[in-house]
């Protein structure tokens, strides 16, 4: 597990503090699979690692989910409607890299499809490396996750929001007619 | 050794014709492009009614692209697979979509990853690809290594 180098603290109220403590008990997790990493969520969300005891439950709409996975390669015509199922939902949001792919592009990196980093086009707040990652490594980084939640460190939709001329610049390099479907 | 079966009936459909057995139950053989529609129709009367599939060898160095049309017959349980060799420059070929509806997605893929153009059938939608340009990635002469560097960037460490 690696976390993305932010190092320095923003800013919040005592009432986003106090909201943090509860959005980091009940995360939904979209249930939106891109890649062969979606194989180990079952097993995750099932009778024997139980990831409800946790709070998270898989839920079917962006606009009601707060973290999105991005489980295994991603090629670029997914990538367009992972950018798109990004914006829809709700902040806060996050996204957690799953698996060696997003991160520099796995066994995948040398493809005329797949892309080599994930955090170009939209920005991830934590990694987990491995190919695949077991349900264990998973369950570790969602607590890691509610403790990134809970110190305000998963902060990579303030990030989106910040620079998003930079994101968006480098969404339009891969693509032609940005926006279209 | 007693002689094959299928061979034998295949000789009779198509005079001078060189079957290879590659296993129990496929075969191969090679025609030219004028006969091929004309064997297709013949097999799909003798019951290859079947496309299973359609694809593409890309024979660089010969200069030339390999289609191959793999049919099978519910009835004897064989399959053939029927080549033919078209020009590497020209890469055109007679659409096979009257015969085989199924024929004109393979056709639209092979359009898409190889660049040839199949007279007849004008479907040329975007299948797989996302904004492509530049020639077609499953020809032999185009570098993935070239193109996945210079597109996606790599992960630079400290």
């Amino acid at each position: 597990m690696l976390e993305t180098s932010k190092k320095t603290k923003e800013y919040r109220s005592v009432m986003e503090k106090i909201a943090d403590k509860f959005r980091k008990k009940s995360i939904w997790m979209l249930h939106y699979c891109t890649g062969c990493g979606a194989i180990e969520l079952p097993p995750t969300m099932t009778s024997r690692f139980d990831m409800e005891r946790f709070g998270m439950v898989p839920m079917v709409t962006p606009r009601q989910a707060d973290v999105l996975l991005i489980t295994g390669y991603l090629s670029i015509k997914t990538l367009r409607r992972v950018i798109t199922v990004y914006e829809q939902m709700n902040s806060p949001k996050y996204v957690v890299g799953f698996g060696s792919c997003p991160i520099n592009g796995g066994m995948y990196w040398k493809s005329h499809s797949t892309i080599n980093q994930l955090d170009k086009y939209i920005p991830v707040d934590l990694w987990i490396a491995g190919c695949m990652p077991r349900p264990e490594a998973v369950m570790s980084s969602f607590k890691k996750l509610e403790d990134l939640i809970d110190t305000g460190d998963a902060k990579g939709w303030r990030d989106y929001e910040k620079r998003n001329s930079w994101y968006k610049k480098n969404q339009k390099e891969i693509f032609d007619n940005y926006g279209v479907m | 050794m007693a002689k094959d079966i299928v061979i034998e009936e295949l000789s009779v459909l198509i005079p001078g014709v060189d079957v290879q057995k590659i296993k129990k139950q496929q075969y191969a053989f090679e025609v030219t492009n004028f006969e091929l529609i004309k064997v297709l129709v013949l097999l799909k009367n003798a019951g290859y009614s079947h496309l299973s599939v359609m694809t593409v060898v890309d024979w660089i160095k010969e200069n030339e692209f390999e289609l191959d049309y793999l049919v099978w017959s519910y009835e004897k349980k064989i399959q053939l697979i029927v080549k033919t060799r078209i020009d590497r420059k020209t890469a055109e070929f007679d659409t096979i979509k009257n015969l085989w509806p199924t024929a004109e997605s393979y056709e639209r893929e092979i359009f898409e990853s190889f660049g040839i153009n199949f007279r007849g059938n004008d479907n040329h939608k975007p299948f797989v690809l996302e904004d492509w340009k530049g020639i077609p990635p499953m020809r032999k002469d185009f570098d993935i290594d070239v193109y996945s560097r210079k597109k996606f960037e790599g992960r630079k460490y400290e």
